[in-house]
């Protein structure tokens, strides 16, 4: 097993996972093997990075550059929470809907900027989120349903909430420091794009130098074994799932600030781009490996992507198709290696 | 070609006839392949070049001098009044041989609109057409497009900035007016009535919505029923399954849009209810728009009123409406598109029997 830094303890008998045969061997993998299970989204990006380059004359202006960045800001924080969960080997279908229902209640609370200062807005929103995945956490581990069906409820519910709160209308009056946040610059990095970066270098952090984070590939990797060594699995998964909403909660920051209204739609179907983008990232499904690295560049794909097919302005029927096509053998590149 | 718009017309995908080099102006653009292959991300994100840029000079040039370029973001095609508004709007451009379009769809996504919305101006179009998904949702793409001189002419749904050039619609909230009072006036404003609404949070239901508000509030002895679909037939035939089910004793049912109606009729005849019935006002069916299967059914004497709602026109009208606006004209602020009522009188006029259901006449 090829995966560096210990990020799967106690996997190295695994069948399957040593792909060391035949004609790839002898091309590719001695060099994807050293990068390890981010090698995949490295070279898919770098292919669609040269073929916008090759394709279009605007992709890699300045500012196309800013507006993919942009464009990835939103799904990038989300991703951040869910890989946390999909390294647990858990999935978090909820934050879509859940962001949606952030949105709303953050511009209810900003009330066109006659309701609560900016700075507690944002922590009330922060602090619904965490309450929203505390509670996915709490029925995920005392009930022991599986994670797939808890938050596809808590979607439901959480759709319901924000039409219910919002009386089934876009909020607006998103402005100021709140618009800021979504529109301003600090140089010429997009706020954004900041907000987006910080999450992931703090993510990075704990994942790799606190124990919490050691704790989130072991219980990925085999939960029992985890259990059995004194890892404090339950508090594990709780947190994890806190992460996760209040990084969607983050997200409908994010959204309203940039699209200046709190939406009940804001975040619907953005749960499935965040899943393809982890796995994009060369995370496991199955728990235990896989890295935010990876991660930051499966939804820079994702957006790079949809930014793309708009500047060769394929048809918006067609686009699907050469998004998933794309997706697929995106993944394909690596599968045998990362799963 | 003026050189004006190189960089933009070069990768229009329909009816580009000639395409100008757009190399002369990026001498570096190889040098950005190796730079991404090679260094990667820090290279090909740090490597931008100064371009795509808005040419200028657009009145410089006459109409008919140049290729023009017409961006068209539309919010969904999830129903067929949004893919009718989508044809015209690419028919209309075909009728002009120097005018190129490019569309995106953003499937009912915010998020997604307004990142649509930034790559039609990153490819650099001269004008803007918008369908918006909700009501904020172009704001910060208004404010940029102000800033290039880039025209914009808003279709349908209404944004809360004046930042356009004109907008194209018929009144949502006045037509929703029109057609309830209508019901109600058909079962003497009094008794219990359905309303079947609009998607919720969608701009046009959101304006209907206050209309049906409004009528309600003049009649206060009539008891009504709402519930929302989401305009398909299937949803129209869902929820009023299940409001036939609760209140068997309808005087009438106000339906948001045609393809609902056709879907409610569906229901309300496995609950028994005949055609004589509905031909005797019992109950009293009425919906919005010119959706051509309903038409059919007031041709029948099923329904019996509805106000059109062309999407075809408004395609047609805010290309036009683009054209003018490059040829120099100014167009007042708000172009209303009128709201013809129909009924079995006037019927024949609009309907088209030999033409499917999913058809629109205008």
């Amino acid at each position: 097993m090829a995966v560096r830094n210990g990020d799967r303890p106690s996997q190295s008998s695994r069948p399957g996972t040593r792909v060391r045969s035949g004609y790839r061997s002898r091309f590719l993998l001695p060099v994807l093997d050293r990068l390890g299970p981010t090698a995949g989204v490295i070279v898919g990006f770098l292919v669609i990075v040269a073929l916008g380059t090759v394709l279009s004359p605007s992709f890699l202006s300045e500012r196309n550059v800013l507006n993919i960045l942009r464009q990835t800001s939103m799904l990038g924080v989300v991703t951040v929470g869910m890989t946390f969960v999909i390294l647990t080997a858990g999935i978090d279908l909820s934050v879509g809907m859940t962001l949606s229902l952030y949105s709303v209640v953050g511009a209810m609370l900003f009330a066109n900027g006659t309701g609560y200062s900016l700075p507690v807005v944002i922590l009330a929103t922060l602090a619904l989120g965490a309450a929203v995945g505390a509670f996915n956490a709490g029925i995920i581990i005392w009930r022991g349903v599986a994670p797939f069906i808890v938050t596809l409820a808590m979607m439901a519910i959480a759709s319901g909430a924000a039409l219910t709160v919002s009386g089934g209308k876009p909020i607006g009056g998103i402005q100021g420091a709140y618009a800021w946040l979504g529109a301003g610059s600090i140089g010429p990095v997009p706020v954004p794009v900041i907000i987006m970066l910080t999450c992931f270098l703090i993510g990075a952090f704990v994942l790799r130098y606190t124990p919490y984070g050691r704790h989130v590939y072991a219980v990925g990797g085999n939960e029992e074994a985890a259990r059995l060594s004194g890892i404090p699995v339950n508090r594990v998964k709780l947190v994890t799932y806190v992460v996760s909403n209040v990084s969607a909660a983050l997200g409908g920051i994010i959204f309203s600030a940039r699209v200046t209204v709190g939406d009940p739609w804001a975040g619907r179907g953005l749960e499935l781009d965040a899943i393809a983008a982890v796995v994009l990232g060369g995370t496991s499904l199955f728990g235990g490996v896989g890295s935010l690295w990876g991660t930051l560049l499966g939804a820079l794909i994702i957006s790079m992507i949809n930014n793309l097919l708009n500047l060769l302005s394929v048809s918006p029927y067609t686009q699907g198709i050469a998004k998933g096509l794309i997706i697929l053998f995106a993944v394909a590149l690596y599968k045998k290696r990362a799963a | 070609m003026q050189g004006s718009n190189t960089a933009s017309s070069r990768f229009v995908l329909p009816r580009s006839g000639q395409q100008p080099s757009a190399a002369a102006r990026r001498p570096t653009r190889r040098r950005f392949v190796e730079y991404a292959a090679l260094a990667g991300i820090a290279a090909a994100f740090g490597a931008c070049t100064r371009e795509g840029e808005r040419p200028e000079g657009l009145e410089g040039a006459a109409f008919e001098d140049r290729r023009w370029t017409i961006g068209f973001s539309n919010a969904s095609e999830t129903n067929t009044w949004r893919t009718a508004l989508r044809e015209a709007i690419e028919e209309e451009c075909a009728r002009y041989g120097n005018v190129d379009l490019l569309i995106t769809d953003a499937n009912d996504s915010p998020s997604k609109q307004v990142a649509d919305m930034e790559d039609l101006l990153t490819k650099g179009v001269d004008g803007l057409i918008i369908g918006a998904a909700n009501l904020y949702v172009a704001n910060p793409i208004l404010d940029e497009c102000e800033r290039e001189g880039i025209p914009v002419v808003i279709v349908d749904r209404k944004v809360a900035s004046e930042k356009y050039e004109t907008f194209v619609s018929t009144d949502h909230m006045y037509g929703a007016v029109r057609g309830l009072t209508r019901l109600l006036e058909l079962t003497e404003g009094q008794g219990k009535i359905a309303i079947l609404e609009g998607l919720p949070g969608a701009g046009p239901a959101v304006e209907r919505n206050a209309g049906y508000d409004s009528v309600l509030d003049r009649f206060p002895e009539v008891e009504a029923v709402r519930q929302a679909g989401d305009w398909s037939r299937a949803s129209g035939q869902r929820v009023m399954e299940n409001i036939i089910t609760a209140h068997p004793d309808l005087d009438g049912i106000h339906f948001d849009n045609g393809e609902m109606a056709v879907g409610g009729l569906q229901a309300l005849r496995a609950a028994g209810i005949t055609d004589g019935m509905l031909r005797a006002n019992r109950p009293c069916l009425t919906w919005l728009d010119g959706y051509n299967g309903g038409l059919k059914l007031i041709k029948a004497g099923l329904g019996k009123y509805t106000i059109l709602h062309p999407p075809r026109l408004h395609g047609s009208l805010s290309v036009d409406s683009m054209i003018r606006i490059f040829k120099g004209e100014s167009l007042p602020k708000r172009q209303p598109i009128a709201l013809d009522e129909i009924t079995l009188e006037n019927v024949d006029e609009f309907v088209a029997m030999d033409m499917p259901d999913d058809y629109w006449t205008r």
